[in-house]
């Protein structure tokens, strides 16, 4: 997705200035506006109805004041907002040393490795869901391996959607920053041994700085997933993690609320907005250009 | 007779007129009122830093930009607003822009193909242009599996089989090394001359111009500094950026004391003195340029026409065939001569030696009229540290 | 005369012995198969485990494995609920893909090839949907479907997944485009071409693996998603709904295993070929795969 911003930031080979564009863009964009920008509004709209859908019915701050107002919410928000940043925090863990491994180390495994991460990614994600309850079962995988009783937390509950997000979004985390690190010239490294660096001198003041344009773009393309996921919720967590994708969820089509779900909606829709924009921002002046 | 042969029209002359022309990008004045008369059958290089608009007007007569005042004929016909594709000139390109999804013999069919020539036709000349540019059994691989040295025979070989009026070469030689750079120049002098296409060719490199070039035309900000054959530009420099950017040179300001004999001196005191041919015009100093290989180690008394002025060694560079000397002169400037090493183990001056320099006057060249404040010169030779 | 400042400090150099180099080496290269184990578990461990499990002669998901059995196979292949979801699920992608192709392509160009005034902004109205979560754009469509009181079925599921899709198609073209070297395309008009056949002879094919690529990428990523299909598919059923109302019934889980085997290796082969057609189409063999990812 950063290329799509890429794109405009850049100018391709030959850029003309057109009116050849407005008849090849034409198409795309109206289909844009009629089934992407239009519900959007519509959902924003409905946000600030008294009685919706019914329009008629005079407009209102009310549905706002009652998700910030519920502490519901408010509880929801901070569980959502843990496990997101735990997952976020294990994934980088993770991302960090794989992503230097295979843009300095791998040879010949390098493209292996992306192909591996690739196709991990491309695969059905609610069968991977679904996977982890196999394996984090009462009477799963990692129960047989461990001697003694069941360990009940480990399905349905926050430690499941930890460890289930985290799994899942690895090629996300790991591919930008990979992108980064490639860009680094190989022989800074080497500059950095010749004047006597160690290995966490070179990853804390050489590494990590050129990677964090590749960071900040992981962050975007993981953290919001994470926020608003309610799949691997649904399917691994339990009461203790209940996450505000399932709450808006449950909001529109559990309790019919469409004036809370959608105001909480456009909430998180603002948040998913600043939050990229900021991490783009970021991401772009963190760039070194070589 | 081919088409290509018909569309080469009166009488295949590939003259090209470069007519007034101005290029601006935004703000920046890239080509500034430049015309230049390339007859049929030259090799014209057009030699210049970068951003000296060499390329941009390259690219005029190509088509692929337009000027925005002045005139491009090719063969006595306006192509100003003509579109590249149907002009009959072809470029070679810096980066060659071979078609990396087609063989060698589909790169080098592909204009011809494009004209609609008969099959039989296209098949022919590409077998011909193969022979030309010896590339013989490559016509299957593709550009990615040849050398650079290849690759680059090809695009000369995908443009030439077009028969074009002129073939206009953009740095073509930029990407080779210099080994292959060096056997390339003398492949497409030879290809020109047995082709007897117009060629225009854009350079940075001195030395490859002076090679290949029947003429040059040295380009810096946009405008022609000076157009002339390579031994005039050597010998003649019309400018100091010109004497600078043509091998190495001296340049000395020279104050006129004394004018006499068709001669300017200035004098030294001690019966040093430098001496120039009389411009005829100017009052008080004029900009001198002398080659390094022009200046001698005096071995005796210097004849009357000679220039004597003696000075400290610097520095003592070894270059093969030739020793250069940075020499201080005491009116402060430094010179570079360069003494040919035509004996093994001869005495070697060294730094710090006190030497007296001779040159014939004829040899010391009036680039102009001296401005009274010292200019910045281009390109001056430099040498870091002093030994004291 | 050596400035002071530059004289040198003296060699004190200690030099380790070779066997603790070595061994040093040894440990280093052990950590990293350590970690590359690790993380490969964590990658396809799960579908490992459904792997086995689909082969396992119980219904009960536990460890150990009980028998060998292809009977979760058969009955997975007589289950006519499961038909019909992967039958939606094939039919919404196969609509999808052309859609997406056709438009992810003019984007692409349209967007990398002219400069106009609102380029930015076009190119963060494409680049949205892919922002966006996707469980905020069903809820919009859903919401604006019903208030528009458009009857949700697979074609409001094909609209909005189109929405959603396109701009990745966009991505992978607009990636290949700028690898395009302009001076290819001024060559190609300096030999005689029009803009068309420019297109045609150089363009096209420059990009007709991304193209192939694109439309692999499109069709996965339309088949497996959820989140636009739970909002706005209405009664019906695609594969991943399905997947998701059947691992809640116990009964279900050992046929879930054995579809999700079958599904998952078909997707490894398409996207193994779309990699391969990736690289393919350029001799910077990581650089894509990244641009498709990033």
């Amino acid at each position: 997705m950063a290329s799509v911003l890429g794109a405009v930031e850049r100018d391709g080979p030959r850029a003309r200035s057109g009116r050849g564009a407005f008849g090849i863009l034409i198409g795309p964009v109206v289909l844009l506006i009629a089934l992407f920008l239009m519900p959007m509004l519509i959902m924003i709209a409905m946000s600030f109805v008294r009685y919706p859908p019914n329009t008629s019915s005079g407009f209102t701050w009310s549905h706002y004041q009652q998700v910030l107002q519920d502490p519901i919410n408010l509880h929801i928000a901070y569980t959502t907002l843990f496990i997101g940043t735990t997952s976020m925090a294990i994934m980088l863990l993770i991302s960090l040393p794989l992503a230097y491994y295979m843009a300095f180390k791998a040879g010949r495994l390098e493209l292996f490795l992306l192909l591996a991460l690739v196709l991990a990614d491309e695969l059905a994600p609610v069968v991977k869901v679904y996977a982890w309850q196999v394996i984090l079962g009462r009477e799963g995988f990692v129960n047989w391996l461990i001697p003694g009783p069941p360990v009940e937390w480990l399905l349905f509950s926050r430690f499941a959607v930890i460890v289930t997000l985290s799994a899942s979004y690895i090629t996300y985390t790991t591919i930008p920053i990979y992108a980064a690190m490639k860009a680094i010239d190989k022989s800074m490294f080497e500059a950095a041994v010749d004047l006597g660096a160690g290995w966490w001198t070179q990853a804390r003041r050489i590494l990590i700085p050129l990677a964090a344009p590749g960071i900040f773009i992981a962050m975007i393309l993981v953290y919001l997933p994470m926020l608003t996921d309610f799949v691997t919720a649904d399917i691994v967590g339990g009461t203790g993690s209940y996450m505000m994708g399932q709450r808006v969820r449950d909001l529109i089509l559990g309790a019919g609320d469409w004036g809370a779900g959608s105001a909480l909606n456009f909430m998180l829709l603002i948040i998913t907005l600043v939050f990229s924009w900021v991490a783009y921002r970021f991401a772009k002046l963190n760039r070194i250009e070589a | 007779m081919s088409k290509g042969a018909e569309m080469n029209g009166s009488g295949g002359s590939g003259e090209i007129v470069v007519d007034r022309v101005t290029k601006r990008f935004d703000e920046v004045v890239a080509v500034n009122d430049v015309s230049l008369t390339i007859p049929g059958g030259e090799f014209f290089s057009m030699l210049g830093p970068s951003g000296c608009g060499k390329t941009t007007t390259l690219r005029m007569v190509a088509g692929f930009e337009m000027p925005n005042a002045g005139r491009i004929l090719l063969q006595g016909h306006d192509v100003t607003h003509v579109a590249p594709a149907k002009r009959n000139v072809n470029m070679v390109f810096q980066a060659y822009g071979l078609f990396p999804h087609m063989t060698v013999s589909d790169n080098i069919a592909f204009g011809p193909k494009i004209k609609k020539l008969p099959k039989a036709e296209i098949e022919q000349r590409v077998k011909d242009i193969l022979h030309t540019v010896r590339l013989e059994g490559m016509e299957d691989r593709r550009p990615g599996q040849l050398s650079g040295g290849q690759q680059q025979r090809v695009a000369l070989a995908r443009a030439l089989v077009n028969r074009p009026a002129a073939l206009l070469l953009d740095e073509p030689l930029g990407a080779l090394d210099l080994k292959l750079r060096k056997e390339m120049q003398l492949e497409l002098k030879d290809l020109q001359t047995r082709t007897g296409t117009t060629f225009v060719y854009v350079t940075h490199d001195q030395e490859e111009a002076m090679t290949m070039s029947d003429r040059i035309a040295v380009m810096n900000l946009g405008v022609v500094e000076q157009l002339a054959t390579p031994k005039e530009l050597y010998q003649r420099p019309a400018s100091a950026f010109v004497a600078g950017f043509i091998g190495t040179s001296n340049l000395i300001t020279l104050r006129v004391d004394r004018r006499h004999d068709g001669l300017v001196t200035m004098d030294l005191g001690e019966g040093e003195r430098i001496l120039a041919p009389d411009p005829g015009t100017g009052e008080g100093s004029a900009q001198i340029t002398v080659r390094p290989e022009w200046i001698k180690l005096a071995s005796g008394e210097a004849g009357t026409r000679a220039s004597s002025v003696s000075g400290t060694i610097a520095d003592v560079v070894y270059l093969g065939s030739v020793t250069q000397l940075l020499v201080d002169l005491r009116t402060g400037e430094r010179l570079s001569v360069h003494r040919l090493n035509d004996e093994v183990d001869a005495a070697e001056p060294r730094p710090g030696d006190r030497v007296v320099l001779n040159w014939a006057a004829e040899h010391s060249f009036v680039i102009g009229l001296a401005p009274s404040a010292r200019d910045p010169e281009p390109e001056p030779e430099r040498v870091e540290g002093r030994s004291s | 005369m050596v400035d002071e400042v530059l004289r040198p400090a003296g060699v004190g150099i200690d030099i380790p012995s070779p066997a603790r180099v070595r061994a040093r080496a040894a440990v280093n290269v052990g950590l990293w198969r350590l970690f590359l184990s690790f993380v490969f578990l964590a990658l396809f461990g799960p579908l490992v485990v459904l792997l086995l499990f689909s082969f396992n002669d119980s219904s009960i998901l536990a460890f150990p494995l009980s028998g060998f059995t292809v009977h979760w196979y058969e009955v997975a292949w007589s289950d006519t609920l499961l038909r019909l979801a992967l039958v939606n699920s094939v039919a919404v992608a196969v609509a999808v893909t052309p859609l997406c192709v056709v438009l992810g392509t003019l984007t692409a160009f349209g967007l990398t090839r002219f400069r106009f005034r609102g380029r930015g902004m076009i190119g963060g109205l494409v680049g949205a949907p892919l922002i966006l979560p996707w469980l905020i754009i069903g809820i919009a469509a859903l919401m604006a479907y019903s208030k528009l009181h458009v009857t949700l079925n697979l074609r409001t599921v094909i609209a909005t997944q189109t929405i959603c899709t396109f701009p990745l198609v966009t991505a992978i073209v607009a990636a290949q485009l700028f690898r395009f070297e302009k001076v290819q395309e001024e060559a190609a008009i300096d030999l005689g071409c029009s803009r068309l056949q420019v297109l045609r002879f150089i363009i096209l094919p420059h990009i007709a693996s991304a193209l192939a690529a694109a439309a692999i990428f499109a069709f996965t990523w339309s088949f497996n998603n959820f989140e636009i299909s739970f909002f706005t598919l209405g009664f019906q059923q695609t594969f991943p709904t399905w997947v998701y109302s059947s691992v809640r019934n116990p009964e279900h889980t050992a046929v879930v295993n054995a579809i999700s085997v079958v599904i998952s290796v078909v997707q490894v082969g398409l996207i193994y070929a779309a990699v391969k057609l990736l690289r393919h189409g350029s001799e910077d063999e990581t650089g894509v795969i990244v641009a498709v990812a990033a």
